[in-house]
């Protein structure tokens, strides 16, 4: 009907000016007038993105089309050639991560779709509450990155923010079970942690995500499992070549047990075939090996179990009474690669039960690493899809050189 | 035409534009219209004239012109088909091409509307928004400062 309207609005074999000025008062596009939006779509569709965006500033009526048409700006999402960008996250991280510009401007999809045309800065991934030494090598990292690889912008990330982005939240206790230790961290909510971002690198390389609240660091990581299964492995005289095939032997056959107890009399034999090694058979290691975390002193360390770090970091959390809400920490989301063993966040759920009082258990949620051994990388796609990104989240040549002159004439 | 004949449905149609003219046309040459295969099927007397309301007879041959070319689909390689087209589309003034648009999205004709549309893109592409302006007559209503600052809002679509 609405075409009808329009089609008697103009009287066929017009004189341009007649019609510019009958129907120029409704849409004012000039001769396109006469068609209706979607026909006028298909075209904006055939266009592609960058010719659509120049219409914007041929007329307002254009800039209202192209800009209010979300489906077209999703059909350039999907079909863009470069980047096969996943819109899910981007709308996450568009609607729940941290803002740069503390006002929230209505942000049309064209707007996303320009920003994800720029060229990204870089993301590094900064390893959890890692010494100071290997805090150097971090900032060497992000100089090399900036001055040697040209990388216009670097942006230092806790692994354990970005683990806890992968996993859709914004809040959160993060357990990262590193390479040589395991750090349970209470990571935050979205205006704290904006503050760190806003900061940029001073403030991650110093770890002070929650701090106060209580960060645990609990020396069991990887490299003990790894090193366990292998004393395991020696004392049965299993002959293997590498510490790589060690490794192996964890990612394919390792779990954690619901019941450490009860899975000891079961049969857990299992044979994995490594390649150019040939099969390894494993039982009871299987489980002992994760066990580990638990109980840290089957591997003769004294340091407490992960349940029990996870269980005072809530129990932090819970003192601390940071925000109005206090059920942000039952989310525990868990990272690193180890964090993928089956059967962990099982098992650390129930672990958490035991060991907690009901008010601080009821509606917990442990989440297993959303992306598995790659939930950091997914975590910073999220942040570098950010149409924020790289603006303040990052740090430029300049600002680095600035911000050693400055650091020079402090000390 | 041979390959007409010899199709199952070859009755004949009448189609009417909105200015009164008629046309003939075989069975599967109107078919290609989605809208007149609904008609058609509500239709009792099919002897009776189908109305194309909005479409005036200069246009309805033109869309009659290229259904007859594609209907005949065996008839020409996919090439020459396309050649066709291209010709077709390049020997229409602006004016006709938009109410051949409108034609197409009304009779839904997809193949026609395909056509009409990637040639008004064609048009576009590439311009700059002063070119687009002067092409298709449009007043630019944004003042210079506007115009500026959704120039700087989004650089990346002014990059080349």
């Amino acid at each position: 009907m609405l075409l009808r309207k329009v089609w008697e609005s103009i009287v066929p074999g017009n004189s341009s000016s007649n019609r510019n000025s009958a129907t120029r008062v409704t849409t004012g596009i000039g001769s396109l007038d006469v068609l209706p939006e979607d026909v006028l779509g298909i075209i904006l569709r055939k266009l592609g993105p960058e010719d659509a965006g120049k219409l914007c500033v041929v007329c307002r009526s254009w800039r209202r089309i192209v800009i209010s048409d979300n489906r077209l700006w999703i059909n350039f999402f999907q079909t863009n050639p470069n980047n096969l960008w996943d819109l899910d996250s981007i709308f996450f991280s568009e609607t729940h991560l941290p803002r740069q510009l503390s006002v929230s401007v209505p942000v049309s999809l064209m707007h996303l779709y320009g920003q994800r045309a720029k060229v990204p800065g870089a993301v590094i991934v900064d390893d959890t509450e890692s010494a100071k030494a290997s805090r150097r090598q971090l900032k060497g990292a992000i100089y090399s990155a900036l001055f040697d690889m040209n990388v216009p912008s670097v942006c230092a990330i806790n692994q354990a923010t970005l683990a806890l982005y992968a996993a859709r939240r914004t809040s959160g206790i993060v357990v990262n079970i590193g390479f040589h230790q395991t750090s349970v961290v209470p990571s935050i909510i979205c205006c704290l942690l904006m503050l760190h971002h806003a900061c940029a690198i001073a403030h991650f390389l110093h770890g002070k995500i929650m701090r106060k609240v209580g960060v645990e660091v609990v020396g069991m990581g990887a490299l003990k499992l790894t090193g366990f299964l292998r004393e395991q492995m020696q004392q049965q005289n299993i002959y293997f070549k590498s510490l790589y095939t060690v490794r192996e032997l964890k990612e394919n056959l390792c779990y954690v047990a619901l019941d450490y107890e009860a899975e000891l009399s079961k049969d857990t034999l299992r044979s994995y075939k490594v390649p150019r090694e040939g099969v390894f058979a494993l039982s009871k290691e299987r489980f002992q090996t994760g066990e580990i975390l638990f109980q840290p002193r089957l591997a003769g360390v004294r340091a407490m179990g992960l349940h029990q770090a996870v269980a005072l970091c809530m129990e932090h959390c819970h003192a601390a009474e940071l925000m109005g809400d206090d059920n942000w920490f039952k989310t525990v989301v868990l990272c690193g690669g180890t964090a993928c063993l089956p059967g962990l966040a099982e098992r650390l759920k129930k672990e958490l039960h035991e060991l907690l009082p009901l008010y601080l258990t009821n509606g917990i949620n442990v989440i297993p690493p959303p992306h598995g051994v790659d939930s950091a990388w997914h975590g910073a796609r999220l942040i570098s899809n950010l149409s924020t990104f790289p603006g303040a989240w990052c740090m430029t040549k300049r600002q680095l050189k600035y911000k050693y002159r400055r650091n020079r004439l402090g000390s | 035409m041979a390959s007409t004949s010899t199709s199952t449905l070859s009755r004949k149609l009448i189609l009417k534009s909105s200015d009164g003219e008629k046309f003939e046309v075989d069975e599967n040459v109107a078919m290609q219209s989605q809208t007149i295969k609904h008609m058609i099927e509500d239709l009792d007397d099919i002897n009776s004239p189908i109305p194309v309301s909005i479409v005036t007879g200069t246009i309805l041959s033109k869309v009659i012109e290229y259904c007859k070319k594609h209907a005949t689909e065996d008839s020409d390689s996919d090439e020459q088909l396309k050649q066709w087209d291209k010709e077709y589309a390049n020997n229409m003034d602006l004016n006709t091409l938009y109410y051949l648009l409108l034609a197409a999205n009304y009779m839904e004709i997809k193949g026609l509307l395909e056509l009409i549309t990637q040639c008004v893109a064609d048009m576009i592409k590439g311009k700059s928004p002063e070119e687009i302006r002067a092409h298709f007559n449009i007043k630019n209503d944004f003042t210079p400062q506007e115009e500026a600052n959704i120039r700087n809002e989004n650089p990346w679509a002014f990059e080349n």
